[in-house]
């Protein structure tokens, strides 16, 4: 009979000390925060561009330039001829990016460049393409925008060279 | 003409008849005497009274982006805290959030974060660990930058202004306090980071952040 009365007792103690912890707990209220339409940056593609070749192969491309919320280095470069002999003319008077001139002017952004001699006499056909990245890309990783493909073909000995940009 | 045997004599019916009157009497004794007892005494009564009542505990927040004080208690109604701009790697977004109780608050307490959740609404979810936060105590008038944070001292959920991963909550430094009545608001600088290493799939996506406070009363 006593160790009846221990255990209802120990029992009623178990459930009664709950809401005392809670009444010692005080009241609680909940507030909720929220940063809403949050977004990771977008680098920009390189859009609007105006594309204008010599006999010689000089190319002169203009773009506006473009709006981004992050801070973009310069247009990354890359070209090369395309022709059937654009491998050997590469290598005889390679493109690199010694040969790419970039000046930005207000809101203008141009970049002039060279196409080899060979391209410019025998005609030719030289590819090219630029994007932009996030400055100092190279210690935070590969982001970059689309990249622009230029296409620039030299008829040869005679006619216009035409230089068509392709998204 | 014979007696009937149940027929009780004369001396019979005198006895029974003694008995039947004693009995009366007695109750008239039993009955009488509890109302002349009540009878021989004064009452009066005394009445005592208290007012009492419960303390009250009310958290309210605000922001730059919600600039007036009050209750936040669910998502739908979330206290809206202003990150602009895109996220790129190795940057960070700040953000304030100023707490303290209602001006009929008669107790203070603590405020703890107790929640931080993402809710990816553009593009496929990110890697773990890739965006994470530090939530820090400053001056109630501070701005919420990387200078106000490199200056803190006070942190909440982290130590030293170590970051926890977006979708986990810290278990060092839990609470600060605030006081009653709307006395003296606390101001958490809360920065969100992306990992330098991000890589650059996650260009263009966009996401929810929410974080949960829980306010405790003192009393």
């Amino acid at each position: 009979m006593r160790r009846r009365l221990l255990l209802i007792a120990a029992v009623l103690a178990l459930v009664a000390v709950p809401a005392g912890s809670a009444t010692g707990a005080g009241w609680s209220d909940t507030e909720v925060a929220t940063a809403p339409a949050v977004s990771m940056a977008t680098i920009p593609a390189v859009t609007g561009t105006v594309c204008t070749a010599t006999r010689a192969g000089q190319t002169t491309v203009t773009w506006p330039a473009p709006t981004s919320s992050v801070a973009l280095g310069q247009p990354i470069f890359a070209a090369q001829s395309t022709a059937l002999l654009g491998p050997l003319l590469d290598t005889l008077l390679p493109l690199n990016p010694a040969n790419f001139t970039y000046t930005t002017t207000g809101s203008t952004n141009t970049v002039v460049f060279k196409a080899g001699l060979l391209d410019g006499l025998l005609g030719g056909l030289v590819g090219a393409n630029f994007y932009y990245a996030i400055q100092n890309v190279s210690a935070v990783g590969d982001w970059r925008g689309p990249a622009l493909q230029l296409h620039l073909s030299i008829p040869p000995l005679v006619g216009t060279p035409t230089c068509v940009a392709t998204p | 003409m014979p007696r009937h045997a149940n027929t009780p004599t004369a001396p019979e019916r005198s006895s029974k008849s003694a008995r039947v009157r004693a009995l009366l009497a007695g109750g008239l004794v039993l009955g009488i005497g509890i109302p002349a007892t009540t009878l021989a005494a004064w009452t009066d009564s005394e009445y005592l009274t208290t007012s009492v009542g419960t303390s009250r505990f009310d958290l309210e927040s605000r922001s730059a982006s919600a600039p007036t004080f009050a209750s936040h208690v669910n998502a739908a109604g979330a206290l809206a805290l202003g990150m602009p701009g895109g996220f790129s790697p190795g940057a960070s977004r700040f953000a304030y959030a100023d707490f303290r109780t209602s001006t009929d608050s008669t107790v203070g307490g603590t405020v703890q974060l107790t929640g931080q959740t993402i809710t990816v609404t553009s593009g496929a979810a990110f890697t773990a660990g890739d965006l994470s936060y530090r939530i820090a105590s400053v001056a109630a008038t501070a701005s919420c930058d990387a200078t106000t944070m490199a200056a803190a001292t006070t942190w909440l959920g982290s130590t030293a202004g170590a970051f926890t991963a977006i979708g986990e909550v810290g278990t060092t430094n839990l609470t600060v306090p605030v006081a009653a009545a709307a006395a003296t608001p606390v101001r958490l600088c809360v920065e969100a980071r992306l990992s330098a290493s991000a890589p650059s799939s996650y260009q263009g996506r966009s996401f929810d952040l929410a974080w949960v406070f829980t306010g405790t009363s003192a009393s």
